[in-house]
């Protein structure tokens, strides 16, 4: 019995070891070291006063061995993203702003050269040098269109102006931002970037508090997007549009007797009469 | 007059210490189980990669081909392997085990040749019965979900909505996994009452593979709780491991992906002293009754 239960145990050992001399784990390897130091970093973000050099080192180091040693493997664009990040987080902006440059000159992915650019922005803003910032911004604006994070790009350039109270030039943001996304919303009419953008052109439209326009658009919305979740999106914009800022409850009424007619949703079709009949009593 | 379930399980454990040649139809399986381990933790690399890849991709989606995704479905590749051996292997080793036990009641030296002649002559009788075995777990487990599912949603009506126990319904919630693990571990014990014997009374009783396995039946029902109790108590040594198993994903993320593995490698070791342990108890208890 010792003797068959050492030969197994020994077959065992044997397959184990040929299976890990012979496996080729390239992106495996990478996968692991990326793990470890994302769940790593959660731990410091969780508590970043108590964050110890040690654990941060560790952090930096494995993120660096997997652009280093696994160069080609499915996880060194996102290593070199959050490797970028960690040096924001720790307010390492001159290191964050050089891994970015080195991301946006090595890679051809959309995505990750969206969000390199996104992030040199942010390094910029922390350091109050907005110019530099806003150059960043106009590039994933102009160059990178077709993305969602450049969609959201006029907008937030105009926010910026509204938080630091330079009324002027966030007016003129706003505009900018109206024109981009008419325009953006023509194009793709019926997609869900198309949605996306009346969406946020609505929005800009009541940020310059154009109440009227911003009106016209919802009704646009509604006539172009006639689906289930689009609809219920526009209810709160109905709400806050034509009951409360235009004061036009017979319009509200005709939309959400338009709504009516676009679904079949139980549910919903209870709500919006609930709507009607509330507003009804208002009249 | 009572069933003496403590003398069974000294009798039991004395066997297996002091003849345990007993064990080594499980320590097989064990071997099989564990090259079979050793084969899934290695399917997301190269050369099993080639193999494995349009398989995972196709079942269980592309995420799993990646660190740490591959060891939260480690179980669950694991457990089809372990239903593939139980099938083909498992009951005929069991029967071996059997067949020695057999031997040593009768005071003779085991036979390794004439073990596996024994065991292999009626071969595709363990094979069914193993498939049968299968089969009714997979039942049990749907109707277990069913009856669970109902109660579940009837104690959390009570609680969160009538009773309105905001506290007591979120700690429901966490623990409710388990308590359903719990819930089917017992219902399985309940299943393998009526057929433990099975085995034992093809090999010791020599009878038919269907008389046996009417037979296990009518005595699971006749000594329902004496067999219960003879097997619950065994089994439980290994409802710890099933516990662990069941929140795995939440165990990872407190602790490491590996752990998967390392609990997989403990269940099998343990699986092979509860398994073999429940299958002389069994014996034993067929042994007595023949008596």
């Amino acid at each position: 019995m010792k003797n068959t239960l050492l030969i197994l145990i020994s077959i065992l050992m044997v397959v184990f070891s040929i299976l890990a001399m012979t496996s080729e784990g390239y992106d495996y390897a990478a996968e692991k070291l990326y793990y470890r130091a994302m769940k790593a970093y959660e731990k410091i973000a969780a508590r970043p006063n108590t964050a110890m050099p040690k654990k941060l080192d560790y952090v930096e180091r494995n993120l660096q061995m997997i652009i280093s040693r696994y160069p080609k493997s499915n996880v060194v664009e996102d290593a070199h993203l959050s490797l970028a990040q960690f040096h924001l987080g720790n307010q390492s902006y001159t290191e964050a702003l050089n891994v970015l440059y080195d991301i946006i000159n090595t890679y051809d992915n959309t995505v990750l050269l969206c969000q390199a650019h996104f992030l040199r922005g942010t390094v910029f803003e922390e350091q109050g040098q907005w110019d530099k910032a806003l150059r960043e911004y106009t590039i994933l604006r102009d160059k990178y269109k077709d993305t969602p994070l450049a969609l959201g790009m006029p907008l937030y350039i105009a926010d910026y102006y509204k938080e630091e109270e330079d009324y002027g030039q966030a007016q003129q943001a706003f505009g900018q931002a109206v024109q981009f996304y008419t325009k953006v919303e023509k194009e793709e009419r019926g997609t869900a970037r198309g949605y996306a953008s009346a969406n946020l052109l609505i929005r800009a439209y009541m940020e310059l508090e154009q109440y009227e326009e911003a009106g016209r658009e919802v009704e646009n919305t509604i006539k172009n997007y006639p689906k289930l979740l689009p609809l219920m999106q526009q209810v709160p914009n109905i709400d806050r549009i034509f009951i409360k800022k235009l004061n036009n409850i017979d319009k509200a009424i005709e939309l959400y007797r338009s709504m009516k007619l676009k679904t079949n949703d139980h549910e919903f079709l209870g709500l919006i009469d609930e709507k009607i009949k509330a507003l009804e009593a208002q009249r | 007059m009572s069933y003496n379930i403590r003398k069974n399980w000294l009798a039991s454990f004395d066997l297996m210490v002091t003849k345990p040649i007993i064990l080594l139809p499980f320590f097989i399986v064990a071997f099989l189980e564990g090259l079979a381990l050793e084969v899934i933790y290695y399917f997301p690399r190269r050369p099993l990669a080639d193999i494995f890849t349009p398989i995972i991709r196709r079942f269980f989606g592309p995420a799993y081909l990646h660190y740490p995704q591959n060891l939260i479905l480690l179980p669950e590749l694991f457990h089809y392997a372990q239903i593939a051996i139980y099938i083909v292997f498992g009951i005929f080793l069991a029967a071996a085990s059997v067949n020695i036990f057999k031997e040593l009641k009768n005071n003779r030296l085991p036979q390794t040749a004439t073990v596996v002649k024994n065991a292999c002559s009626r071969y595709i009788a363990f094979f069914i019965f193993g498939v049968i075995v299968f089969c009714l777990i997979s039942l049990l487990k749907r109707a277990d979900t069913f009856v669970y599912g109902k109660a579940f949603s009837r104690i959390m009506e009570l609680v969160s909505v009538e009773l309105n126990l905001e506290r007591v319904s979120q700690l429901l919630l966490k623990f409710s996994p388990f308590v359903f693990t719990s819930f089917l571990f017992i219902s399985n014990i309940i299943l393998q009452t009526f057929l433990v014997l099975t085995v034992p009374l093809m090999i010791i009783e020599e009878k038919s593979f269907i008389r046996a396995l009417f037979r296990s039946i009518a005595q699971g029902a006749r000594h329902f709780l004496t067999i219960f109790k003879l097997i619950f108590l065994p089994f439980s040594v290994y409802l710890p491991i099933i516990l662990l198993k069941t929140d795995s994903v939440r165990l990872i993320n407190k602790t490491f992906p590996e752990i998967n593995l390392y609990i997989l490698i403990l269940g099998i070791f343990l699986a092979v002293f509860v398994e073999c342990f429940v299958i002389v108890s069994a014996s034993q208890f067929v042994l007595d009754n023949k008596k």
